[in-house]
């Protein structure tokens, strides 16, 4: 199972506490006039497919871990 | 200690940008769309979409003195890649991409001593995938896809499916997906010693969840869980046991007195990723991020990355740019040595000396500067540098264009 190291621990503690604040400052419910700003192209949160097609390639096959670029986490490559 | 910090500077960093968003809130007249280009899958008016084309560059080498001291790798990828995707109907949309990898010289020594090796000499990877979304009277978006690639020695072919749930009166939605791959794969040795084929299954489902907090700030954030099993290992890798009592092997890029042996690893792995991106407007032209992912699997690599990045209009409906900084750490995995005294009795003995599985930092650095054409056509350019503690720096570039129609 995972590394019991006390490092390890408090990485995976503090997750929720990290997304926990994120969400509690000034969520609140937006109208949807309010959301034009969120319009903005410098706001959009997709980086397009193609880019995130090589960036997850490049970067798994790079390092030890994967996921949270793209929806999937291995399988599929052999990278290399 | 480590996350306690980047906690704070996180919170710290969000506060700063929403008090410099509040005191620029009063500048107007930008002409960007009112609803949000948000992210998970979306549809649009029947008949219209976009083919884009990219052209990737990576570089990776492993010199002396840097990552595996036996090995001197360097590694050369060329990737272009073609996508589309097409509004069938109001409802319904297809999609799809077409990729080819030209991989060059994984490993140079290896290259002139085993020519039938498998990806140390070199690869051409081949991938395909098709998807269809469709858009239920309930709003949810339901979606599928199906692909396939091949390599000279992998074959994968892969299934997907997610769902879509809008939330909270447009404020948020969450996304469920699920993908599975099976893959088979030639097992050719280090020495060149061919061991047949063998299977590697990686199930993974995934929640991804897009939350508007304000006005001005939006974000995603996300878990995976992947279950893998079969041959894990990379055929081609070796371990090296060293032995001063032997001469030096000339198969070592350092003529270390050793003998190599090859890699075993467990045949199943879990791996846990969670992750989160909050992007803040500053004004109509910049805006900030802050992004992290915490990763953990059974074979004992943990990582944190933490990417906070900056966007600007530079000439608003012309040119974006995007810089990015990209923080990233990881523990060894269990299995994972530098050095190994005593030779193995069988496959059992789990070992590997392949530096991805090693303990390291790496800082990267990147640049991608979009321009808005007619048409909402685009062009793009990106590039990005990584600096790792192990050496193995590397960098990789990308270019592509997108016409919509």
């Amino acid at each position: 199972m995972f590394k019991s190291s006390a490092r390890s621990t408090r990485l995976f503690l503090g997750l929720p506490l990290l997304l926990g604040g994120l969400l509690t400052t000034g969520c609140r419910n937006t109208a949807f006039y309010e959301r034009e700003r969120l319009g903005d192209s410098v706001m959009t949160m997709d980086d397009g497919g193609m880019e995130a097609h090589f960036y997850q390639k490049v970067v798994y096959s790079m390092e030890g871990s994967a996921g949270g670029i793209g929806t999937t986490a291995g399988g599929g490559c052999g990278c290399y | 200690m480590l996350l306690s910090r980047t906690l704070g500077l996180a919170l710290i960093a969000l506060g700063l940008v929403d008090g410099a968003a509040a005191q620029q809130s009063q500048n107007g007249g930008h002409q960007s769309p009112v609803v949000p280009n948000v992210t998970g899958p979306t549809l649009g008016e029947a008949g219209r979409g976009f083919v884009g084309v990219q052209l990737g560059y990576f570089y990776a080498e492993d010199g002396p003195g840097n990552g595996n001291p036996y090995l001197d790798e360097e590694l050369t990828v060329i990737e272009p890649v073609l996508v589309f995707d097409y509004n069938v109907s109001d409802r319904t949309a297809i999609g799809g991409s077409l990729s080819y990898d030209h991989v060059t010289s994984a490993s140079i020594d290896r290259l002139s001593n085993f020519p039938d090796q498998s990806g140390a000499s070199g690869d051409n990877y081949i991938g395909v995938d098709l998807g269809l979304r469709h858009m239920m009277d309930s709003e949810w978006i339901l979606g599928g896809r199906i692909g396939g690639s091949v390599e000279y020695d992998y074959t994968s072919i892969s299934l997907g499916f997610n769902a879509t749930q809008p939330l909270a009166s447009g404020d948020a939605s969450v996304t469920y997906s699920f993908d599975a791959f099976f893959d088979t794969l030639d097992v050719i040795r280090f020495n060149g010693v061919e061991e047949g084929s063998d299977d590697r299954t990686s199930l993974n489902a995934a929640v991804q969840w897009y939350q508007i907090f304000s006005p001005r700030r939006h974000g995603t954030f996300g878990v995976t869980l992947t279950q893998q099993n079969g041959f894990l290992e990379t055929p081609y890798n070796a371990v090296v046991v060293l032995d001063p009592l032997l001469p030096p092997n000339p198969n070592l890029d350092n003529m270390a007195r050793g003998v190599e042996r090859t890699e075993e690893l467990p045949s199943d792995r879990f791996r846990l990723a969670a992750y989160g991106r909050v992007r803040t407007s500053i004004d109509q032209r910049r805006a900030w991020e802050l992004g992290g992912r915490l990763y953990g699997d059974t074979w004992g690599v943990n990582s944190l990355t933490v990417e906070p990045r900056y966007y600007w209009a530079a000439i608003p409906g012309k040119l974006d740019w995007r810089f990015r900084y990209r923080f990233y750490t990881q523990t060894e995995a269990d299995d994972f040595g530098e050095e190994f005294f005593t030779d193995f009795t069988g496959p059992e003995q789990l070992r590997t000396q392949d530096s991805d599985l090693g303990a390291f930092n790496a800082h990267t650095l990147g640049m991608k500067w979009t321009w808005f054409l007619k048409h909402q056509d685009t062009f793009h350019i990106g590039i990005d540098y990584t600096l790792r503690s192990d050496g193995l720096d590397y960098y990789f570039a990308n270019t592509g264009w997108t016409w919509s129609f």
